[in-house]
């Protein structure tokens, strides 16, 4: 059974390229545009990983990570962020975050990150 | 006369971050280039060190196995803390080679063993970004390098990748107009960091810089003025996709 990667992104551009680059690594990802719509597919569905902007509209990504780590424990989290958002990480990491990567992400970087994020399972 | 020119020429540093001496070694050569200065360092934060006095470094070669901070972490610290956006060429055991544009930084992947043509392509390689950094750059608005290098080359997933810029910029930046019309300052700084993705995926470093400056250190009687300039430059970027590729109009 393929790993499935729960994307919440709200740039079309970016969600496209990881859809490509997750599902041409074997994954399958399913993907919401927004924090609200996060959270609803979230408690209707079962992932292996999230990967999470973390200025989303409706609920910020901040919120989305609190809400997986008091409910789905296990569900690893890699956020996405730009290298402008140093405060922002640090608060993402300090609730418990796996790893991030920097958009636009590098192809082998997120192969590489998605991998042992998900071996550490 | 010779006096004339070596005072006219300029020096280009290299910075190679190694703690393997087999590594280091390979790149001494170097050194004999009459126009290329080579500083070596053992880890990334002793090179931070340096750059933080010395800021025209030309080019980084790192070895993957040196710590503390990774290629993409240094490139990062280098881009946000000290204004440096400089090209790398990352050596390792474990990597795919491949040439790869993040942040407008080039990385170049080179796997090891370091034999003599590998040694060759990155000597080539500095060298041509050398000439095009001295001559200045006269490219297009847009480059399709990172859509290539993410997809190997699917000219279906870069068509509808373009397709998906054009569309979603577009929407973004008359949700920006409004947005900037009924004063929502704050919205207008949340779209800017929105598509600033967009733009660096197509690799234009203007547009990227303009998005940021919206994002955090504008004021609000400056937004509209960066807006108009960013909007011209989408145009412009859209103008040159539709000669490129008519099926975009």
């Amino acid at each position: 059974m393929k790993d499935r990667i729960l994307i919440v992104e709200d740039n079309s551009m970016v969600v496209k390229s990881l859809h490509f680059k997750l599902t041409k690594d074997g994954y399958e990802t399913v993907v919401a545009s927004d924090g609200r719509e996060a959270l609803k597919v979230l408690k209707e569905q079962t992932f292996h990983l999230l990967i999470t902007d973390l200025m989303l509209p409706f609920v910020s990504g901040i919120e989305l990570i609190e809400f997986v780590k008091n409910n789905i424990p296990d569900l690893p989290i890699i956020v996405l962020s730009t290298s402008t958002q140093e405060e922002v990480i640090m608060d993402a990491f300090n609730l418990g975050v796996e790893d991030f990567i920097t958009k636009p992400f590098s192809p082998n970087e997120l192969s590489l990150r998605v991998r042992r994020t998900l071996q550490k399972k | 006369m010779f006096i004339d020119s070596a005072l006219e020429m300029e020096i280009h540093n290299i910075l190679i971050i190694s703690n393997q001496p087999e590594v280091s070694d390979k790149f001494i050569h170097l050194q004999e280039k009459d126009d290329w200065d080579i500083h070596f360092y053992k880890d990334s934060f002793s090179a931070i060190q340096y750059l933080k006095n010395n800021n025209d470094i030309h080019f980084i070669i790192f070895d993957e196995v040196c710590g503390p901070l990774d290629p993409f972490q240094l490139a990062d610290y280098l881009i946000s803390e000290l204004s440096l956006n400089i090209p790398f060429i990352v050596v390792g055991e474990d990597v795919n080679e491949h040439k790869y544009v993040r942040e407008g930084s080039l990385f170049l992947f080179v796997k090891k063993p370091l034999i003599k043509e590998k040694l060759a392509i990155i000597e080539q390689i500095i060298e041509e970004n050398l000439i095009k950094e001295d001559n200045g750059s006269n490219e297009k608005s847009y480059s399709l390098n990172y859509l290539k290098t993410l997809s190997d080359n699917d000219e279906e997933f870069i068509q509808e990748s373009l397709y998906v810029f054009k569309e979603s910029v577009l929407d973004k930046l008359n949700e920006c107009r409004e947005s900037i019309k009924n004063k929502e300052f704050k919205n207008v700084r949340k779209i800017a960091h929105n598509i600033k993705p967009s733009f660096e995926m197509l690799e234009n470093t203007r547009c990227k810089n303009i998005c940021n400056t919206i994002c955090y250190k504008a004021t609000e009687t400056e937004i509209n003025g960066l807006f108009e300039i960013l909007e011209e430059e989408y145009q412009k970027i859209v103008r040159e996709l539709r000669e490129d590729f008519p099926e975009l109009a």
